[in-house]
């Protein structure tokens, strides 16, 4: 099958419950028409969103001409947008619940091992997940993923990343839009990620509307080398970003949705009444 | 982004209690990925299966670098590539139930109006589809259908032959070596010809995949089988612009049966044959 072979777990994570969903669940390659495009090579920058106009992608109704792609912009920052559909097996507040479960460890969770929780959704290259406060993500989120489908190591050897909410209001998303969106259905949340140990920002858009092709079809962007401060999108040109490694982000993404779209309803199912911290 | 053209039904027809598959289900445009690819133009030629590798096509697992686009061979024929996904809940009993029953006509079915059954998998371009002996598959089947999504382009009368993948090599163990992959492919492909002078040979099979079963079809235009052989058939009419439009029209038409498939099978699968 179009599978990668995941790596193993160890034997104290072997022994939870949870790692059925880690062992059961084949990962798959992106699907084939991913794929083509990617093979493609990059889109044509000029028909990337400009960071200065990225919220430009909120539209119900609207689509941008290039839905699937990754670019270099002039400026040196890194460019993708990613298309894709959530299926109708995806029920509303299953992804709500799983952002909480998988920031949390479970209380046999092997230490030093990272996050069960978080190796599930992609088993290449994430490592460990939690809320900064431990409690929500109001002081941000801290990761550990390596965003290459293991071809470095796997999420150990990853990089560390804080993401911290953006509130699009103070950024140009205005009353009448935001209410407009939200009467057509369509969701947005953005966030701008740190890096420890490394400079770098990036900034990310996420845009979801309801679907006549599956439950919500969902566009997200990334700007490599941006990120937003006191309502401002600000230019950091320290940030390393190659085609290379943009490419290697959007298969990431892709590999990763996909799998959550497979092991989600059933790890929802059998864990959502369960306490927070059950194995 | 919806299809709203639909060819007009005839009166007795909007009588029929199918007539709301006709008109209740909306038809949609490829989802914003695929357009993206179609608009990009045609494939590179060199990603094409070339006609006499066409067998190449059945392979247990794995993809050509190209599984959706078009394009022409130096010659003057040319190559359709569409790729599906039926989703898990449309079972492969649902789907082989429509393939046969959209051949039969129902009994207030006027001859000369088309089949009904036909038309609502896709309003646009749809109008007739039977068994040439009224039987079963085996002399061919009849299609009457326009590929431009109802923009006035003419509908062309085709005739669906089957041919035997042995007669070009195509052996047993390859065969098992599909099945045993949980491929399904009955060792057979299909030729079409038409009304006017011209030929299709077209290939298709289907395999598991992730969020349903998927189909890998292809279509060389200009071609057909022969006695074991493949002809080059010259008199076959050929453009890109027909080429994008059998893309786009091939990929809406099984889109939208997967939309309207469940409620239909779940009304008519156990009502007589000839139920209207």
């Amino acid at each position: 099958m179009n599978c990668y072979k995941v790596p193993p777990l160890s034997e104290e994570e072997e022994k939870l419950p949870v790692a059925r969903f880690y062992r059961d669940y084949p990962l798959y390659r992106p699907s084939p028409l991913q794929q083509q495009i990617i093979d493609q090579g990059p889109m044509n920058p000029e028909k990337a969103i400009r960071p200065t106009d990225w919220l430009s992608l909120l539209e119900a109704d609207q689509t941008p001409e290039i839905v699937f792609g990754w670019c270099m912009l002039e400026d040196g920052s890194g460019y993708y947008i990613e298309y894709s559909v959530t299926p109708e097996t995806i029920k509303p507040g299953m992804r709500r619940w799983y952002g909480t479960f998988y920031n949390r460890h479970s209380k046999n969770m092997p230490e030093g091992q990272g996050n069960l929780r978080y190796k599930i959704w992609n088993p290449m290259d994430h490592w460990d997940h939690r809320f900064v406060n431990g409690k929500d993500d109001s002081d941000g989120v801290w990761s550990l993923e390596s965003l290459d489908i293991g071809k470095s190591g796997g999420g150990k050897n990853g990089v560390a990343a804080i993401s911290h909410n953006i509130n699009l209001r103070e950024y140009g998303l205005t009353e009448e839009k935001e209410a407009e969106l939200t009467k057509a259905g369509c969701r947005a949340s953005a966030c701008w990620e740190e890096f420890e140990g490394q400079p770098g920002h990036h900034l990310v858009l996420r845009f979801s509307r309801p679907s006549v092709y599956g439950s919500m079809e969902n566009l997200n962007c990334e700007w490599m080398g941006y990120w937003a401060k006191d309502g401002r999108i600000i230019r950091d040109e320290e940030t390393e970003v190659d085609e290379t490694y943009i490419k290697n982000v959007l298969i990431h993404n892709c590999v990763e949705r996909q799998h959550l779209f497979e092991v989600l309803p059933d790890l929802y199912e059998e864990y959502h009444d369960k306490p927070l911290d059950a194995d | 982004m919806s299809v709203e053209t639909r060819r007009q039904l005839f009166p007795e027809e909007e009588k029929m209690p199918l007539a709301k598959y006709f008109y209740n289900y909306p038809v949609h445009m490829p989802n914003p990925l695929e357009m993206q690819i179609i608009n990009g133009g045609p494939m590179d030629l060199e990603d094409a299966i070339k006609p006499e590798n066409f067998l190449d096509l059945l392979k247990p697992e794995g993809y050509d670098k190209v599984e959706l686009g078009y394009c022409m061979f130096p010659d003057g024929s040319g190559y359709v590539a569409t790729y599906r996904v039926r989703p898990k809940e449309i079972t492969g009993e649902m789907e082989r139930w429509y393939r046969n029953w959209r051949n039969l006509k129902s009994k207030s079915m006027i001859p000369g109006h088309g089949n009904l059954r036909y038309k609502i998998w896709l309003p646009a371009d749809h109008f007739d589809h039977y068994f040439v002996n009224w039987i079963d598959g085996s002399d061919g089947v009849f299609t009457t259908e326009s590929l431009d999504l109802g923009e006035g382009d003419r509908q062309y009368n085709t005739i669906r032959h089957q041919y035997d993948l042995k007669d070009f090599g195509f052996t047993d163990d390859r065969l098992k070596e599909l099945k045993d992959a949980g491929c399904q492919c009955n060792g057979k492909g299909s030729w079409e010809s038409f009304d006017e002078p011209g030929s299709h040979l077209c290939l298709a099979y289907s395999r598991p995949c992730p969020g349903g079963v998927e189909t890998r079809s292809r279509e060389w235009i200009g071609w057909r089988p022969v006695n074991g052989k493949l002809v080059r058939d010259e008199r076959t009419y050929c453009t890109e612009e027909y080429l994008k439009k059998v893309v786009i029209h091939t990929t809406i038409e099984w889109e939208h049966l997967y939309e309207f498939l469940p409620d239909l099978y779940r009304e008519y699968h156990d009502q007589p044959e000839d139920a209207d």
